[in-house]
């Protein structure tokens, strides 16, 4: 059954609420194109929590930014492992999220020459 | 990705004891902690009756009470022993690929199985499986617990994540 995560095309092109976590999460995947992350993968170069780290996989994937699929499993079921679900940048991420996130990065540079 | 040799040692470990049946383990493994707890409390109890027969300068000797109350001591200890034990394997399994015909029958998917219960009914087998496939790249059981902690801590962000869309469209 197709999981409603998935996003529908309906959804597809923007994202609701830009949070700094969102940002980072997206930084990773625009500065790194063509690679397939996973959660644990990207909460260690953020930093951030899993959970969040999830959580904006979830909103990215829902606006259509990122694509997932599963990996490859070694064996087939019943006598394969978990697989993990890996996450790359789509077209319309690069295109929307580049943007966004250069106008933002912009924006927290120039509060922070003013914090001094 | 790179596996350490001691998750190496695990796998090899995992195909070792995959032949065993749970029922004997369980048995061989409280026997041993039954026979360590015992000689740990008499040698415990020796100690403290050599102690206590310095100290008021009477001589103890070995009383019914004190038999009993070692053998429980004993049973109970082991029991706690054979517990924790479970745990500990238990939590190992996740990163034993021998294993990973039986992952879902393991505690931590166990629990994470509970945690997926706040997403859509028809993604939470993805997402258990997502989440497993991740806790397997880590290596520490200490970076498994954070991992977990901070999946438990997010929980009502990730509920609304997964259930909220994009409104006007």
């Amino acid at each position: 059954m197709q999981c409603p995560l998935t996003p529908y095309p309906s959804y597809y092109g923007a994202v609701e609420r830009i949070t700094l976590p969102l940002l980072q999460v997206l930084a990773q995947f625009i500065a790194h194109p063509d690679v397939d992350w996973f959660g644990y993968r990207l909460a260690q170069a953020t930093g951030l929590r899993s959970g969040s780290v999830h959580e904006n996989l979830i909103r990215l994937e829902n606006a259509g930014w990122i694509e997932a699929r599963w990996e490859e499993a070694e064996h087939e079921e019943p006598h394969r492992g978990p697989r993990r679900r890996l996450y790359r940048l789509t077209p319309l991420g690069l295109r929307e999220g580049a943007p966004l996130l250069r106008r933002r990065t912009r924006t927290l540079f120039l509060g922070q020459q003013e914090l001094g | 990705m790179n596996r350490s040799p001691v998750v190496c040692a695990c796998d090899m470990a995992a195909v070792a004891l995959d032949g065993i049946p749970c029922v004997l383990g369980a048995v061989v493994g409280f026997s041993l902690c039954f026979l360590l707890a015992f000689v740990l409390s008499f040698i415990g109890s020796f100690q403290v009756d050599n102690a206590l027969g310095t100290v008021f300068g009477t001589e103890l000797g070995p009383t019914v009470d004190g038999v009993v109350g070692t053998i429980v001591g004993s049973v109970l200890g082991s029991i706690l022993g054979c517990l924790v034990a479970t745990a500990v394997v238990t939590g190992d399994q996740t990163t034993c690929r021998p294993y990973s015909a039986r992952w879902r029958s393991t505690g931590v998917a166990r629990l994470l199985s509970l945690l997926v219960c706040v997403f859509p009914e028809q993604c939470r087998e993805q997402k258990l499986e997502e989440l497993c496939g991740d806790l397997i790249e880590i290596e520490s059981r200490c970076g498994r617990m954070v991992y977990l902690l901070d999946l438990v801590f997010d929980l009502p962000r990730l509920a609304v994540a997964a259930r909220e869309r994009p409104s006007g469209r």
